[in-house]
């Protein structure tokens, strides 16, 4: 996703408006050599939901709590759009920057609306395991999704 | 598939043959990243190799402060390998 999503103009621009990011290493114990990848001439397009036991983008309210959670590359319009999710369920889950007393009962249901109309298998996947249970920065479990690769590939 | 393209695949299918058979998983869910470059204000730094202009914390919790300071999310990228550098 660096080499292509998050070098795309519109996502810098729009993650620098509505968020502050950071990154974890999830297995700092792999070591990939330096310059795998140089020299191959790729134009590098991630196709959604590959390597999904790789990569998860996450946002949350900075109360910590997970707005949403999606395994695996994303190309541009669709990281915006999961952007967008996020936002559009922030807004209703807190009024003021105060989290309402059904902000639960909201997320589970915007989880599992857009499980069920999405086509994409893998993010399906995600937003219905999201949908059945809250997490917070601190309590989201780093493997949640890595299951998910199997759907990715069909087997 | 012809051999010319099976022929270019297969070194880099070894590389990463290596690179995935020498890991290892950390404990769970006690993984950490420690800073490899710290900016001359502090942790924050622009990573000038790929992802060019985003700023990216290497502390989750600094990252939340802050949001909380600007009234924005917090956007946590989990991702295998260090993003200060290549090959992840």
């Amino acid at each position: 996703m660096r080499t292509g999503t998050f070098s795309e103009a519109s996502v810098v621009k729009r993650i620098g408006e509505t968020c502050v990011s950071a990154w974890l290493n999830k297995r700092p114990a792999m070591k990939i050599p330096d310059g795998l990848y140089r020299g191959l001439g790729w134009s590098f397009r991630p196709n959604n939901g590959s390597a999904s036991h790789n990569l998860t983008s996450i946002l949350a309210h900075p109360d910590g709590t997970v707005l949403l959670a999606m395994p695996g590359a994303m190309d541009a319009p669709t990281f915006l759009e999961q952007l967008d999710f996020a936002l559009a369920l922030r807004d209703r889950m807190y009024e003021g920057g105060v989290r309402r007393k059904d902000a639960e009962e909201i997320r589970a249901a915007a989880h599992l609306k857009a499980a069920e109309s999405v086509r994409d298998r893998v993010r399906s996947a995600a937003y219905r395991r999201m949908a059945k249970q809250p997490f917070t920065i601190s309590t989201f479990p780093l493997d949640l999704f890595e299951d998910l690769q199997k759907v990715y590939s069909g087997n | 598939m012809n051999l010319r393209r099976l022929a270019l695949l297969t070194p880099f299918i070894l590389v990463t043959g290596l690179a995935i058979s020498s890991a290892q998983e950390p404990p769970h869910p006690l993984c950490t990243c420690k800073a490899r470059k710290v900016g001359a204000s502090g942790s924050r730094v622009d990573w000038d190799g790929y992802a060019k202009s985003i700023r990216w914390h290497y502390s989750i919790d600094e990252a939340m402060k802050i949001a909380r300071a600007e009234g924005k999310m917090v956007f946590w990228q989990q991702i295998v390998g260090d993003l200060d550098k290549e090959g992840c």
